[in-house]
């Protein structure tokens, strides 16, 4: 048979072809390589010479998926399905060939690449590598015969389980389950995938009752299905709303999954492409693509990031703390910092307790945290110590002086390379490094509570911030598995204040007479994980307050506090903290805290407003209306000016619902013209704070909007 | 010593299997385990007694792995929502599960350890596929060393576990030819077409509604694989089925099918007081070992055991169920025993009606039963080859209940 294949090289070897496909970066199935790679198997079915065939693949992937940045810009299922159909007849050219065909996976096989091992006959794993089908995660079904011959190989249960939530399995767990026949060392996968084919050579094996279409025992009962799909269904509507994908796979197993797998092939495909002209799917994917362009950065473009070893946590509270556990988890070797013994020893307690859990789940042992530990961190209270560290990273009291007191110490004890960051999440970052002999050295990272399980990392430019010290930082964040989302120094940074933004609008319904509880539901109806006032209570409605004053200050007049914020503050009930803000947390369940209650009512009284029935759909628009002007404002601002980064960070940060794609693709699909007369009505109704941003006037004049069509 | 009687007996409908077509199965859709629950209600009530009377349950199967293992029997009582207190046992005599459990329960009850016994038997040939499959997926692991081993060569494992070459076997030892079994196969399609016609068997089968492949809905109420329109020529015609220049072809053998059947067992006594009219009393069982190469022979010995403890000559029984996993079997049978052929397998047999394994031994019996009562005759034996070597045998007796 040919042999020069551009993406594929063929040996033979006792009989057995075998296969290396290698298109880079990740073998994923482009056009040109399924073409080279269907000719390659037909003329090996042809070829005398070859019995039976092996696949396998290059570095880490034995085969990714389909290109999904293709998927993306599909608008029509009609411009889809003939593709999908020339891709079923491939797979299933494979799976009922005449010749037995084993794959032998290296790497990462997911997606489209397990579709294809599940239509080989027989599958070799090397140890722990990760096979899953993951594509509801960007809001798409496995669409080449996953969900159909998943469950035929692993049952209905575990199928399920790995299609709507698209979590992959190891190879050990694959094996338990019967989804591979064999785990070897990654040196031996080749033999022992040649070997196999050996055994349907000799007989041993039969290919058509290994054929996965041939396997009919996981196929329930109609009972069981009906069983199985009713809980699961009851299951996800809970768990799942708002997206598209798990319930279309959902739809896939239980209409198909039958003694018809042509059928229920076919069934898939179109289900798939109803996921793929959906906006959910093409927010996921958006969202999938930035998450993995974040921080790439034209301003760092080229530029070396310095290497960061050792870091020194200035401050062991709740957030050094959480930061002290990832640079542990990232093989940092970290310093602890804080003012007195038992400060640092209460911080060592806290950093203990982020691996309490792991540790309970049996995912590391209580030795490896004494020895990560013993091996990685130390503690001091002198400054002094810190000499040879890389990166330090501050989150000691929220004060500027005390701040820039310890900043100017360390100016003249670290090497001038050193970075300093800072973890503020209130004070003006340029003022802060204004005292310092060198400003361009100072960078805000701003982690997120939990530290160590939030994603986001917010990094801050301060007016002198050095792209240097920005380009380290950046790749600081991805060592440590944060996303990184850069923006500028401004009252509130991004988030907090695009959050403010978000939120801030519900204090103008209640004062307009709209029920607290209506506000929450609708919130959490459009997606948020909790209610504006929920929030307030867990964060504190002090913070809050403390924020808002300054936002006012800085930012002027639209900023001013409302009054029901003023006498609402004024109760001292502050939130959980305090045991009620506006709920009242001392029972068993939350409930409307009398004092805010009576505090509402009495405003509402002395304005003469009466209790006002707003539809839904009006509370999100005002709330949306209000959070995209805040985004506007801060591009007029300079503080961001990546509207896929302003999506991700509020998606990452605030739990923002990822199915929406995040607040700007939101604005977008709402149509910036509509955003801006929404806002000149609220103006005209609410005041100053509503007042269109310039920007969104412009855009509603234009017609452009946030990200480019 | 008490005596027993069967109180009540039914069955599901044998649907014809194909593991490599489940779609055409009409039962493809339900487990084994399903149809047996469905049967355990109707039975006990066809009988007359309440689920809470009920001492032991015990569940033939053939094929106890995957989709059948039955948690020892719980689950089907589970799945039909019986009382806790019933005990369960799980029997696996091969093709001789159900009449095993026939032949326990008799036990039981005979010797007073219990008063009322469920009997239930369930196989599911498309879903449990036998053999190869099984074996292919690791349910079934047999010791290699069965077959490796020269110290275990004599057992022939390759022939012992392939009842086709077993069924070989034993025709090469008779005098039978191959237009003998071709002939009996086709007896037995019409046998059991003509019975079907009449309705005899709506007797015993409860009718049940089954999702098709398709997902319409159908009432199964009769045994798929029966063929009124066989001819000798078609039968005649087929291909050997197990070896290249062997005589034994589908024609002549039992198909595969999916079915449950149910039967309740109590002491006379009880029957009495409770003023039900039992099906027949159970007179004697009979169980052997034969060469596993040969089993088709068991029912021989098992039967001449069965007769001899009832103190019974072949000639006293006046019908008689043998099971045609292969017709040669039945054939050796009549030759061996000297039976009337005319008073064997009367409503058709295995070839025609089907032989879902674990579940077959009740559906002799029961059906035994009820020819004894349709047709006057007073002593029945049924009995069945199983695989791996063995024969059992079950006789019983229709008396005139006069309660």
């Amino acid at each position: 048979m040919k042999t020069d294949y551009q993406t594929i090289q063929v040996e033979i070897r006792d009989n057995v072809a075998v296969f290396t496909m290698n298109n880079p970066p990740v073998n994923q199935l482009s056009e040109h390589f399924v073409v080279e790679l269907a000719g390659a198997i037909g003329e090996a079915f042809e070829d005398d010479e070859v019995k039976a065939l092996v696949l396998t693949g290059t570095g880490g992937n034995f085969i990714a998926g389909a290109d999904i940045t293709q998927i993306k810009d599909v608008k029509t299922k009609d411009e889809l399905l003939p593709m999908m159909k020339e891709n079923t007849r491939f797979l299933n050219s494979i799976e009922t060939g005449p010749k037995p065909v084993v794959a032998a996976i290296n790497g990462n096989c997911l997606g489209g690449g397990l579709e294809i091992a599940m239509c080989c006959h027989y599958r070799a794993v090397a140890k722990g590598i990760n096979l899953g089908q993951p594509e509801v995660q960007i809001g798409l079904i496995p669409g080449a015969g996953g969900t159909q011959r998943l469950p035929r190989l692993i049952g209905l249960r575990y199928a399920l389980e790995m299609i709507t939530i698209g979590k992959p399995i190891k190879a050990e767990v694959a094996f338990q389950r019967g989804l591979v026949d064999e785990v070897t060392d990654p040196d031996k996968l080749v033999d022992a995938a040649v070997k196999a084919a050996g055994r349907f050579v000799s007989g041993e094996l039969n290919l058509k009752a290994r054929a996965t279409r041939n396997r009919h025992y996981w196929i329930p009962s109609a009972a069981e299905k009906k069983a199985m799909m009713d809980f699961t269904k009851a299951m996800m509507a809970a768990q799942a709303k708002g997206y598209i994908a798990p319930f279309k796979a959902v739809e896939a197993i239980d209409k198909g999954f039958s003694y018809d797998i042509d059928a229920d092939l076919e069934r898939e495909a179109d289900l798939f492409a109803d996921c793929a002209i959906s906006d959910v799917a093409k927010n996921l994917i958006g969202i999938f693509l930035s998450t993995r362009a974040a921080g790439r950065l034209p301003r760092i473009e080229g530029l070396e990031p310095a290497k960061i070893k050792k870091v020194a946590m200035l401050g062991g509270g709740v957030m050094g703390s959480g930061i002290v556990s990832l640079l542990l988890k990232g093989g940092f070797e970290a310093v602890l910092w804080d003012i007195s013994e038992d400060a640092i020893e209460k911080g060592v307690g806290s950093v203990r307790k982020t691996f309490e859990y792991p540790i309970k789940k049996r995912k590391m042992k209580q030795a490896d945290l004494d020895n990560m530990l013993e091996n990685q961190l130390t503690t001091t209270s002198s400054l002094e110590d810190l000499k040879g560290v890389d990166l330090i990273i501050e989150a000691v009291l929220e004060d500027m002086k005390v701040k820039q007191d310890i900043w100017k110490q360390l100016e003249g004890i670290c090497r001038p390379d050193v970075i300093f960051a800072t973890n503020t999440s209130a004070l003006p970052i340029t003022e802060m490094a204004s005292i310092l002999k060198d400003p361009g050295r100072m960078i805000g990272l701003h982690f997120f509570n939990p530290a160590h399980r939030m994603m986001l990392l917010e990094i801050i430019c301060a007016g002198k911030t050095s792209d240097q010290t920005l380009a380290t930082s950046v790749s600081f964040a991805r060592n440590i598995k944060k996303i990184p989302i850069v923006v500028n120094d401004g009252p509130g940074f991004y988030v907090s204040r695009q959050l403010g933004g978000l939120l801030g609008g519900a204090v103008y319904l209640s004062a307009d007479g709209v029920d607290g509880a209506a506000i929450e539901t609708a919130m959490l109806d459009f997606g948020m994980p909790m209610g504006p006032a929920t929030l307030s209570d867990l964060t504190g409605i002090d913070i809050g307050y403390h924020v808002s004053k300054t936002f006012e200050k800085r930012l002027g007049e639209r900023y001013k506090v409302h009054p029901l914020t003023e006498a609402i503050y004024q109760t001292g009930c502050y939130g959980r903290k305090t045991g009620a803000g506006y709920f009242d947390y001392s029972g068993d369940q939350p409930v409307p805290n009398p004092k805010v209650v009576a505090v509402v009512q009495n405003y509402l009284k002395e304005y003469n407003v009466s209790p006002k029935q707003m539809s839904q759909e009006e509370i999100i628009d005002t709330l949306l209306a209000l959070g995209i002007n805040e985004a506007a404002l801060m591009i007029e601002e300079g503080i961001c000016d990546r509207p896929q980064d302003m999506d991700l960070a509020m998606i990452y940060g605030t739990g923002f619902p990822p199915y929406r794609g995040g607040i700007l693709r939101y604005a977008d699909k709402w149509g910036i013209k509509n955003v801006y007369e929404k806002l000149v009505a609220l103006e005209e109704q609410y005041g100053l704070r509503f007042k269109p941003a310039d920007l969104i006037k412009e855009m509603a004049g234009s017609g452009k909007t946030f990200y480019p069509e | 010593m008490k005596e027993v009687v069967i109180a009540g007996y039914l069955r599901t409908a044998q649907t014809r299997s194909r593991p490599n077509d489940p779609a055409r199965d009409w039962f493809c859709k339900m487990r084994a385990d399903e149809l047996l629950a469905k049967l355990m209600p109707e039975v006990i009530k066809k009988s007359g007694v309440e689920p809470e009377e009920i001492d032991d349950f015990l569940v033939g199967c053939a094929t106890g792995v995957s989709e059948q293992w039955a948690y020892g029997g719980r689950n089907p009582l589970f799945l039909a929502n019986f009382p806790d207190t019933i005990a369960a046992k799980f029997i696996d005599q091969q093709c001789g599960s159900a009449m095993a459990g026939i032949q326990i329960g008799f036990m039981e009850i005979a010797q007073e350890f219990a008063d009322i016994v469920l009997v239930g038997g369930m196989e599911h040939m498309t879903r449990v596929p036998m053999g190869g499959p099984l074996i292919d997926r690791g349910a079934i692991v047999p010791n290699m060393t069965l077959f490796l081993d020269p110290k275990y060569r004599h057992w022939d494992m390759m022939t012992a576990m392939n009842m086709g070459l077993t069924a070989e076997k034993l025709f090469a030892q008779t005098d039978y030819t191959k237009e003998d079994m071709d002939k009996w196969g086709l007896r037995s399609h019409q046998l059991a077409a003509q019975a079907q016609g009449k309705g005899y068997f709506d007797g015993e089968i409860l009718p049940i509604e089954a999702e098709q492949a398709d997902g319409s809905m159908m009432v199964v109420d009769k045994d798929q694989a029966v063929r009124g329109d066989s001819t000798l020529e078609g039968i005649a015609s087929l291909k050997p089925a197990f070896k290249k220049d062997g005589v034994i072809t589908a024609g002549i053998s039992s198909p595969l099918n999916a079915a449950a059947t149910s039967m309740v067992l109590m002491s006379k006594e009880t029957a009495k007081k409770k003023g039900i009219k039992p099906l027949a009393t159970i007179r004697s069982i009979g169980f052997a070992g034969v060469d596993p190469t040969i089993m088709g022979a068991g029912p021989v010995p098992a039967s001449q055991k069965a007769l001899d403890k009832a103190g019974l000559k072949a000639s006293d029984i006046d019908f008689w169920e043998i099971n045609e996993a292969f017709c040669i079997v039945a054939l050796n049978c009549i030759k061996e025993l000297g039976l009337d052929p005319d008073r064997v397998n009367v409503m058709g047999g295995g070839t025609a009606i089907g032989h879902p394994l674990g579940a077959t031994g009740i559906r002799l019996t029961g059906t035994l039963a009820r020819i004894l009562n349709q047709k006057g005759g007073r002593y029945g034996c049924a009995n069945a080859c199983v695989g791996g070597g063995q024969g059992v045998a079950t006789i019983i007796e229709r008396e005139e209940y006069d309660w």
